[in-house]
């Protein structure tokens, strides 16, 4: 398999301390990558040098072969979806207009775009007569996060950052969401990195799990075998989340 | 009341709209791209509201003065009048709009700008639309300080309401007095209650918090 994006011993510095501290990490295209930690590991500044949100102080970041520097950030941007926990809506645009974004950035045509919000707002569970004219403060925390994925998969990225995007609802909306987005991961075979500090759900979201602590990557492990490396924080993660109990 | 008097009123008034409405709108021009900018550049944004905050003090009495001698700016008439105007209107529309800029949720920025907006785009499609309702706040200041603010501009031949009150004050003349201030009054609660039902049709849907 080829490599899609690939971090080479990234290092990201902010007020003299080092967030990330040498972090390699190469992901193939069509894997999901789970990225967990404690807060404020690094991870969320992990997912953001992909997209040069964070730019790294030293060491290079490649999209598809091609680094990051040497890019232009806002083409490369258009092709990389992004879902965070806040969701981010534009409360000023409509549900329809909110996911089409993108793609009128790309300068589809707008029937292709109606086309696109219409198929993908269905595959996320919310008919699209009744929301694509909704505004964002009328929707649920769930339903939000769901316009919240439609928006990022509309325009077919080659890349998901997801930044715990499940992290602010409750545990029933929560599963919901998580195996919506894993059938449509799987059926459109998205790349993606995935951060979150829940380890049932790094299991759950990831082909591969890798652990973050202190801005290094201490365990990067197939999510099978994860629960059962020796690794000591690995353990106390295990542990701490009551999934290791048989081992 | 006799008709020509209130014609008298009517043309005065008519002066009096023009005098701020020019002015305001200047002064919006002038301040909505420097708040723009102000957002930007710290270089710029501190020494350009300093700048706009030390205007403000100057007694707008001898603001009219101080114009006078000036030259392409200064001189008798409406234009120096305009001009004293746009200085007093920059302030509320400056600060609104860097208030209403930085205001816009820093979520919805990064998410703009991970979708590979421009910084142009950003701004256009984001930025602008949200912080509108606080500039408009702005802007609704600037009329209605400079709907009251303009009667002095009668005193360097700037015409406008404030005509009739220099010269109520000069004859002593309660009803000259009140012909000037009352029509200027309700001309500063029309514009507060117009500008007021723009905002909300332009904040209706989008201030309302968007998080869960």
């Amino acid at each position: 398999m080829s490599c899609l994006v690939e971090l080479i011993d990234v290092r990201v510095v902010r007020d003299e301390r080092a967030i990330l501290d040498g972090v390699s990490l190469r992901v193939a295209r069509g894997e999901a990558v789970a990225i967990i930690g404690r807060s404020g590991a690094g991870k969320t500044t992990a997912i953001k040098v992909v997209n040069g949100i964070v730019a790294p102080e030293a060491g290079t970041v490649r999209l598809d072969g091609q680094s990051l520097a040497a890019s232009d950030l806002v083409a490369l941007r258009r092709r990389i979806g992004y879902v965070v926990q806040g969701v981010g809506l534009f409360p000023h645009r409509t549900v329809a207009e909110n996911v089409g974004m993108v793609p009128r950035l790309l300068g589809w045509p707008q029937a292709r775009i109606a086309s696109a919000v219409e198929s993908i707002l269905d595959s996320v569970g919310l008919e699209p007569a009744h929301y694509g004219g909704r505004y964002p403060h009328s929707l649920s925390g769930g339903e939000q996060q769901r316009v919240g994925i439609a928006r990022a998969l509309a325009p077919e990225p080659d890349v998901l950052l997801c930044d715990e995007p499940f992290g602010a609802l409750d545990p029933i909306v929560r599963r919901d969401l998580q195996e919506l987005f894993v059938r449509l991961r799987r059926e459109r075979g998205t790349t993606m990195l995935f951060v979150t500090h829940d380890l049932a759900e790094a299991l759950f979201v990831g082909d591969r799990v890798v652990l973050i602590d202190a801005g290094r990557v201490v365990a990067d492990s197939d999510a099978r075998e994860f629960t059962s490396l020796a690794d000591p924080i690995v353990r106390r993660f295990v542990d701490a989340s009551g999934l290791g109990g048989e081992q | 009341m006799n008709r020509a008097f209130a014609l008298e009123i009517a043309r005065l008034s008519g002066e009096h709209v023009v005098l701020v409405a020019v002015s305001v709108a200047l002064a919006a021009l002038i301040a909505i791209p420097l708040g723009i900018a102000c957002t930007r550049r710290e270089a710029i944004g501190r020494p350009a509201l300093r700048i706009v905050d030390a205007i403000q003090t100057i007694p707008s009495l001898a603001l009219f003065g101080f114009l006078i001698p000036l030259p392409f700016v200064g001189g008798i008439g409406a234009k120096t009048a305009i001009v004293a105007l746009v200085l007093y209107a920059l302030l509320p529309i400056l600060r609104t709009t860097v208030t209403g800029i930085r205001g816009v949720d820093s979520v919805v920025r990064e998410v703009g700008v991970a979708m590979g907006m421009t910084p142009r785009q950003l701004l256009v499609e984001v930025e602008l639309p949200l912080a509108a309702p606080s500039i408009l706040v702005g802007i609704r200041i600037a009329t209605v300080t400079g709907i009251g603010l303009a009667t002095i501009a009668a005193l360097i031949g700037g015409g406008g309401l404030g005509t009739l009150i220099f010269r109520g004050v000069a004859m002593v003349d309660a009803r000259l007095l009140l012909a000037g201030s009352l029509p200027a009054a309700l001309l500063a609660l029309i514009a507060d209650f117009g500008i007021s039902r723009v905002e909300r049709r332009l904040s209706a849907p989008p201030s309302r918090d968007t998080r869960v």
